[in-house]
């Protein structure tokens, strides 16, 4: 049986779930033989859809795809939600800022012209016992770094977790791919976020934690160079409000890089505007600090 | 999620909460579909992402709960019209098999997954998105016409040349299915310019509501 283009047409515009009544019949206007032969023709086409649409619909999203999702959305929306949250007080005040705003462009002009030394100036502000506590155990003998991967029980539904202790996107290269309660001495509902990008690549996490009372850490960014390398591991530290976060990955200074977001300018305004007294600082005491934090 | 009346969620905790129940209820669903009309799992997974990140941003435009999904579908078939003007022409095939030379054979068959990604992966984008709407929306030829905005004669004429050519993708990979009375057409290349709308076909893109 051969049919005419219009009549193909017909055929295949006929619904394979359920009868489509608006559709024209392919068996309309035709003798009673060529409308058996086409419907014959329309059960086979309609039994082939069937199959096509159910194997069509069987399309397998990876594990965990909607939790990931929402936790990506999540991280984004608290993004953009925290930079406008931090330039809505500058333009709110414009009249008390704009001297010292002026005064603070002025040094951040020097910062840029030795601008990875300022960077570096800006480094961790932790008081040298708890930064040296903390480092100790993140990446000591025992430390977190160690331990936390001894299990492979990582959660995959991240927006728990970040609704528990969040985690800022934009300072990450990565986005979590699970995490997993991790209890330290200063907050019991710490969370560590597994950063690898698949359970077989390098060994990279971040630990959220919540520490009772006012986190004392600065900066509010990652710093551009680990605090400590132990072994194999760089360990870095920062804070934000009443949050600490301690990233931990599996190799050197390149490899910590790699997992950092790189502060853009808005932000190296906002660190100095925060240090306050980096202009007014003896440039000359503070030079060798910038070049080396961990001194 | 409640009908909000168009108005802006009163705060961002409801809309966030109203994001998490858009993501849990769609977010596999619509990868399925991203997948069927991008061909891979990359650009399927950027295609959700783009879509729930629209949604986020016109959540009050959603008025009725119950239409999410075909909202979300509209966001995402949008998303990949973009992502068409972006790549780069394929080598496609023209060889079609018509209806009435399906083989009993194969009209019974289970299709393997994997061919039939490959055979839609072959077709225009045009006929793609019409069958991908049809067999995994499981929509009428008028309502793929209305989401489009495309003439019905365009729709069925294309739901018709791109089932062919499927069939014809899906037959090749069976010799046994092949009918010898088939034709083998040359491959040419696509004329993949959905920037360049024809008289005939208009390739407009829907814009959701």
């Amino acid at each position: 049986m051969s049919l005419s283009s219009k009549q193909r047409e017909t055929i295949d515009c006929q619904r394979f779930s359920r009868p489509d009544q608006s559709a024209p019949s392919p068996t309309a206007a035709a003798s009673a033989e060529e409308s058996q032969a086409a419907s014959d023709v329309l059960e086979r086409s309609q039994q082939f859809d069937r199959q096509i649409a159910k194997t069509m619909q069987s399309a397998e999203p990876p594990a965990g795809f909607a939790d990931r999702m929402l936790a990506q959305l999540l991280v984004e929306d608290q993004s953009a939600e925290s930079v406008s949250r931090e330039v809505a007080p500058a333009a709110d005040a414009p009249s008390v800022r704009s001297s010292r705003r002026r005064w603070v462009q002025v040094a951040v002009g020097f910062a840029l012209a030795s601008s990875a030394a300022a960077l570096l100036f800006m480094a961790l502000r932790v008081t040298p016992a708890s930064e040296a506590e903390i480092l100790e155990c993140a990446s000591g003998k025992d430390g977190w770094v160690h331990d936390v991967y001894q299990t492979d029980q990582w959660q995959t539904d991240l927006a728990d977790a970040m609704q528990v202790r969040p985690l800022n996107r934009r300072d990450l290269q990565r986005s979590p791919i699970g995490w997993r309660p991790y209890a330290v001495q200063w907050d019991e509902q710490a969370v560590a976020y597994d950063l690898r990008r698949n359970p077989f690549d390098t060994p990279a996490v971040l630990f959220a934690i919540k520490p009772a009372g006012q986190a004392s850490v600065e900066p509010t960014i990652p710093p551009l160079r680990p605090q400590n390398q132990t072994g194999a591991w760089s360990v870095a530290i920062w804070g934000q409000g009443d949050m600490l976060y301690v990233l931990a990955g599996k190799g050197g200074g390149a490899a910590y890089r790699q997992l950092i977001r790189r502060p853009e300018f808005t932000d190296l305004l906002r660190e100095l505007d925060a240090a306050g007294s980096i202009a007014a600082t003896d440039t000359r005491q503070s030079q060798p600090g910038l070049t080396d934090p961990n001194g | 999620m409640s009908d909000n009346g168009g108005r802006p969620l009163p705060d961002n905790s409801e809309n966030e909460s109203s994001l998490a129940v858009l993501v849990r209820t769609h977010a596999d669903d619509l990868y399925r579909y991203a997948f069927r009309l991008a061909g891979n799992a990359a650009d399927a997974e950027d295609l959700v992402q783009q879509t729930f990140v629209q949604a986020m941003t016109n959540l009050a435009s959603l008025r009725e709960g119950e239409k999410a999904r075909s909202w979300l579908f509209t966001i995402l078939r949008n998303a990949f019209f973009q992502l068409c003007r972006k790549r780069l022409p394929k080598t496609l095939t023209e060889a079609a098999l018509e209806v009435e030379e399906i083989p009993a054979a194969m009209a019974e068959s289970e299709i393997d997954e994997q061919l039939l990604a490959d055979a839609l992966d072959e077709l225009p984008d045009e006929h793609r998105v019409v069958l991908v709407m049809f067999y995994y929306e499981e929509l009428s030829y008028q309502q793929i016409a209305e989401q489009l905005d495309w003439p019905i004669g365009t729709v069925m004429s294309r739901l018709s040349r791109g089932k062919a050519k499927l069939r014809a993708k899906l037959a090749s990979s069976f010799p046994e299915w092949q009918s010898d009375e088939r034709p083998q057409q040359e491959p040419q290349k696509e004329a993949n310019d959905w920037s360049k709308p024809s008289r005939n076909d208009p390739p407009t893109i829907v814009p959701w509501q």
